[in-house]
């Protein structure tokens, strides 16, 4: 029960002192590359969750990878989670701090998936559509997935459209699959 | 597959590719945080519903139960293991529901109401009926007047239970619960032959398997299938889909209920429910309560039972029901009832444990039974002293009532009896007949399972042995006497069965009984 009220409470802390010494978007830098670090990375997060490493080798840790990258206020945040034993939710704290941040800057995070590389004129249009379709401005993440086959995946924040080859056919895997059953 | 032709598939494949919608939707979507253990958190879904289907990356279904600050509780309706962290889930816009229809009938279906008897896809037209609905509010009900039939002697004419009362069934392990309820369910084939049926929905909540196979042949064999069917969710699936069924089975009697049928209801176990309720709980992070439940359990029972009842029977009235689904509104007529025989299994004879004592306190009475009779040989084992049936006694037919009245005062008395005599040998002859007749008393409420009696027949044996009229046969020998009196009864006197069917009891009928019975005690006397 109380996981939800933890992250919410460090996000909201860091965000406040990062508004109050004008370092948002700095801020935002960090936790977004936390976020990636934690996504991509599973030994990071393996290793921030663990109970058998202590909390100095951890702090030594991040002292070593983020010092000379990161914010200060980013380093004490991270050493006063280590210091409450509540480096475990460092990924909600980051989700709930960019949901923030949108909710400030009205700048959502989205995240546009494809299936090969796209121009800058056909990422223009993409922004062009969020403009039109969720009514504010966003700030894009490409990535590239064969997988898809072709067309695009577009999330805004809660929000998915969903138009990728790959998905059509396993709905019609899926249809053709029920009418037979039936 | 094989009896498929290829220019069939291909015609099919082509009619469903023109249907096809290529038109990419907006969708909700979250992102798994964590999961394991059958639940999942999610983040994200942020105008997501309590109770809301949701669909994750693999196709896996899950239900939404719990609303935090930044994340989900769902738990999931299939395997954990095809769900990994960071995998999305999608809102599908709909509350948890079951499609319900007459096409059910006869067929055994899981929580989700897939078919898992092999016999095909359900068929018929079929309506869409949400798991968890309000129950109908009190204007839109009625008292319970019509008996439900159990079909056994000990139920219908001490604890007589009547259409949309819920009747708990109680007791240790191996002391005849299901039996109890299977037999009620067979018996309710003469009131489907008859035209009027009572649809019979049987819940097995996290039973074995092959339990649930053997109950299904049984009701096979007696022709019970073709008005039953079997929601069941056994030992191995997930916590959620057994705490669901209950739920689903509720949706498909209330689909019977609202269309103005009678239906009864079976709930084979709700202590198992509670369990892996508690389960859903305890991983939900749900504070616990006492035995570890967490603080909500009395309220999912009372809000499944309370969903039993019997509706006015003014087409009007029942027509302005509160909840009802958009998809049946157009079928709803008066008058239907749904009643509930859930199932409580206790340790040791416990029945002050916390589960026990909350499912009687929301029922309607309860049916006790006891393993020291069954081992006894007394078959139903009912305990007729803490037994009890708070609202059947209205519905009880005149003539049952009249027969069967004291029966149950006596027998208690009995039973007091009984034991003060085993003190000593000297008894005086009043104490000696009332120990006399209760004894016979208790032969005749014997009874075999999977053999229902019908209602005149009840009345005709039981008036025999409310009268004293057995005293000179020896205790061994009723049950044959039984059998000859009842074939005599309803080879020659016939219209007296009938008038007793009817609710009927004067002095004409009683001297007949009398007389019958006094011409099989001769057979029997030496």
């Amino acid at each position: 029960m109380n996981e939800s009220k933890i992250s919410v409470r460090y996000a909201k802390a860091l965000f406040s002192s990062a508004v109050e010494r004008n370092l948002l978007d700095d801020i935002k830098k960090d936790i977004d590359f936390l976020l990636h670090l934690l996504q991509t990375q599973p030994r990071f997060k393996e290793l921030l969750s663990s109970p058998v490493v202590k909390a100095k080798g951890k702090g030594e840790f991040l002292n070593k990878i983020f010092k000379d990258q990161c914010q200060q206020l980013t380093m004490d945040f991270l050493h006063l989670l280590l210091k409450n034993n509540r480096e475990v939710f460092l990924l909600e704290m980051c989700l709930n701090f960019q949901s923030l941040f949108s909710k400030l800057t009205g700048i959502k995070s989205a995240k546009l998936t494809t299936a090969i590389e796209l121009d800058n004129t056909q990422l223009q249009k993409f922004n062009q559509i969020i403009q039109v379709h969720f009514g504010s401005k966003a700030e894009v993440m490409t990535m590239v997935d064969e997988n898809l086959l072709g067309g695009f995946i577009l999330k805004v924040e809660d929000q998915q459209l969903d138009a990728s080859v790959s998905t059509q056919l396993k709905k019609m895997r899926r249809e053709l699959v029920s009418y037979i059953k039936n | 597959m094989a009896g498929l032709k290829p220019a069939e598939v291909s015609e099919i494949l082509k009619q469903q590719l023109d249907g096809f919608k290529t038109v990419a939707e907006l969708e909700e979507v979250g992102t798994v945080l964590q999961v394991g253990d059958g639940i999942a958190r999610v983040y994200g879904l942020s105008n997501v519903q309590s109770n809301e289907m949701v669909e994750f990356d693999s196709g896996v279904a899950g239900i939404v139960l719990n609303l935090e600050e930044d994340n989900v509780g769902c738990v999931l309706l299939g395997p954990t293991e095809k769900i990994k962290e960071g995998d999305s889930v999608k809102r599908s816009n709909k509350i948890a529901s079951i499609q319900v229809g007459e096409g059910l009938l006869g067929r055994v279906i899981n929580t989700l109401g897939e078919p898992l008897d092999g016999k095909g896809p359900i068929t018929g037209q079929l309506y869409e009926m949400p798991l968890e609905r309000k129950a109908p509010s009190v204007i839109y009900r009625q008292p319970v007047s019509e008996p439900l039939q159990t079909g056994i002697k000990a139920i219908d004419s001490m604890i007589p239970i009547g259409r949309g009362q819920r009747e708990l069934i109680i007791g240790d392990r191996q002391t005849g619960k299901t039996t109890i309820a299977i037999d009620t369910i067979i018996n309710q084939k003469e009131f489907y032959k008859k035209g009027e049926p009572v649809y019979c929905i049987y819940v097995a909540i996290g039973q074995k398997g092959s339990t649930v196979a053997n109950i299904a042949k049984t009701l096979l064999e007696h022709g019970a299938m073709d008005y039953t069917v079997i929601v069941m969710s056994t030992a191995s699936d997930p916590a959620a889909l057994q705490f669901y069924a209950p739920f689903a089975g509720a949706a498909i009697g209330e689909f019977f209920r609202d269309c103005g049928n009678a239906a009864l209801i079976v709930y084979d176990d709700l202590s198992k429910q509670a369990v892996s309720y508690r389960e859903v709980s305890l991983l939900l992070r749900r504070p616990p309560g006492r035995e570890a439940y967490p603080g909500d359990i009395f309220y999912l029972h009372s809000r499944l039972l309370e969903r039993s009842a019997k509706i006015n029977d003014t087409l009007a009235v029942a027509q302005q029901m509160n909840d009802v689904p958009e998809s049946i509104r157009h079928l709803i007529k008066g008058g239907g009832s749904l009643t509930a025989l859930p199932i409580i299994e206790t340790q040791d004879g416990d029945v002050s444990a916390y589960i026990p004592t909350n499912v009687i306190s929301i029922t309607d009475g309860q049916i006790f039974l006891e393993s020291h009779l069954f081992n006894a040989g007394i078959k139903p084992a009912i305990n007729v002293g803490i037994s009890v049936s708070r609202v059947g006694g209205n519905a009880q037919i005149k003539s049952m009532k009249k027969v069967a009245g004291t029966l149950k005062l006596s027998q208690a008395e009995f039973r007091e009896l009984e034991a003060f005599s085993k003190f000593g040998s000297d008894l005086d002859a009043a104490t000696k007949s009332v120990l006399e007749k209760g004894a016979r008393n208790v032969e005749i409420l014997k009874q075999g399972s999977a053999s229902p009696m019908t209602v005149e027949e009840q009345i005709a044996i039981l008036y025999c042995g409310t009268q004293g009229l057995l005293m000179d046969v020896p205790k061994e020998k009723i049950r044959d006497f039984e059998k000859d009196y009842l074939q005599l009864l309803a080879t020659q006197y016939s219209a007296v069965l009938h008038q007793l069917s009817l609710g009927e009891l004067n002095d004409e009928i009683t001297k007949t009984l009398e007389l019958a019975a006094k011409k099989t005690v001769q057979n029997f006397v030496y």
